[in-house]
């Protein structure tokens, strides 16, 4: 079986690839200070080169209009390698990867909602809810009821982070229908 | 004592119903509902298409109440794809030793009264 762990790094490498993720980390482009040199610079030098970043690039010589107009500083950053950065994944993607399979279990949720930082809690007699910090109730874990023929499945009732009640696919749905009731395997 | 020797209650599936309202007034306490019926329930019918249960609307009453408290408020509703809230379910009901004890993601209340409490169906009769 394949573990949370490795189930939730799937996810977060897909997330990756993808278009859900969230851009929880800026980055600093330098771009234009390389792309830009200095033109007074260069008028100075005389030679039509300039040294940017250890690099010996060629320039397209300014417009009459703009020449010694530059304002950008002559200093020289060479763009950060940003390529081992932490990218947060989407959580309601994570949850909808997690249970779309219809086979994901009690404790694979419950360790998923403890792994977003979400709040957990259970009464003695109730569920095991995951909130997030604005107060939304994530996850809903329901071990089901003995009492009714066809509700002792025990499933899952998601929410996204706006608290919109919502199927493994993401897909908002009412909280009577069939996709508000994700079976689970129960196994806590 | 739980819920389901309460008459009218016995037939019914607070936990995957749905609060809708709350409504706390002198001397009396209400919960609206979208109630789970059980097969057994005289207003049962097959649940309608694309639906999980058979679910009607219902008022659950608490009535000469002589206290009553209330904790555990200010999480948020539900929403769904209609734009309806609601509160979810009813995680318990319970009889203690002056009044009743119920609990859900709304909070916890506990109710002081000597009566046990009624609920009505829409369009039905109190049983």
């Amino acid at each position: 079986m394949l573990s949370l762990a490795a189930l939730i790094g799937g996810m977060a490498v897909a997330a990756g690839a993808g278009t859900t993720v969230t851009t929880a980390v800026s980055h600093t482009y330098d771009a234009p200070t390389d792309a830009r040199p200095d033109q007074r610079a260069i008028a100075a030098a005389g030679a039509g080169e300039s040294q940017v970043g250890g690099t010996r690039n060629r320039p397209t010589p300014p417009l009459a209009e703009v020449q010694d107009t530059s304002t950008t500083p002559n200093v020289v950053v060479n763009a950060k390698n940003t390529g081992t950065d932490l990218v947060k994944y989407d959580a309601d993607f994570a949850a909808g990867q997690l249970t779309s399979g219809r086979n994901a279990s009690a404790s694979q949720l419950d360790e998923f909602g403890s792994s977003q930082g979400w709040a957990r809690s259970q009464s003695e007699t109730g569920p095991i809810r995951y909130t997030d910090e604005n107060g939304v109730r994530r996850l809903t874990i329901k071990a089901g009821s003995p009492r009714a023929p066809g509700s002792d499945f025990p499933h899952v009732e998601v929410r996204n982070v706006d608290g919109i009640r919502v199927d493994p696919y993401g897909k908002q749905v009412t909280r009577t229908s069939v996709g508000n009731h994700t079976p689970i395997r129960w196994d806590i | 004592m739980s819920y389901d020797t309460i008459p009218g209650f016995d037939n019914l599936l607070l936990e995957d119903s749905f609060v809708v309202t709350i409504r706390a007034s002198p001397a009396r306490f209400e919960l609206r509902v979208q109630l789970v019926l059980l097969p057994h329930h005289p207003a049962y019918h097959r649940p309608l298409a694309g639906q999980q249960h058979c679910y009607v609307f219902g008022t659950i009453t608490f009535s000469r109440v002589t206290a009553l408290t209330w904790t555990g408020q200010g999480g948020r509703p539900a929403q769904d794809a209609t734009g309806d809230l609601d509160w979810g379910g009813v995680d318990d009901l319970q009889a203690t030793t002056d009044g009743w004890r119920l609990e859900g993601e709304w909070g916890v209340v506990t109710i002081a009264t000597n009566d046990a409490p009624t609920v009505v169906l829409d369009n039905a009769e109190e049983p």
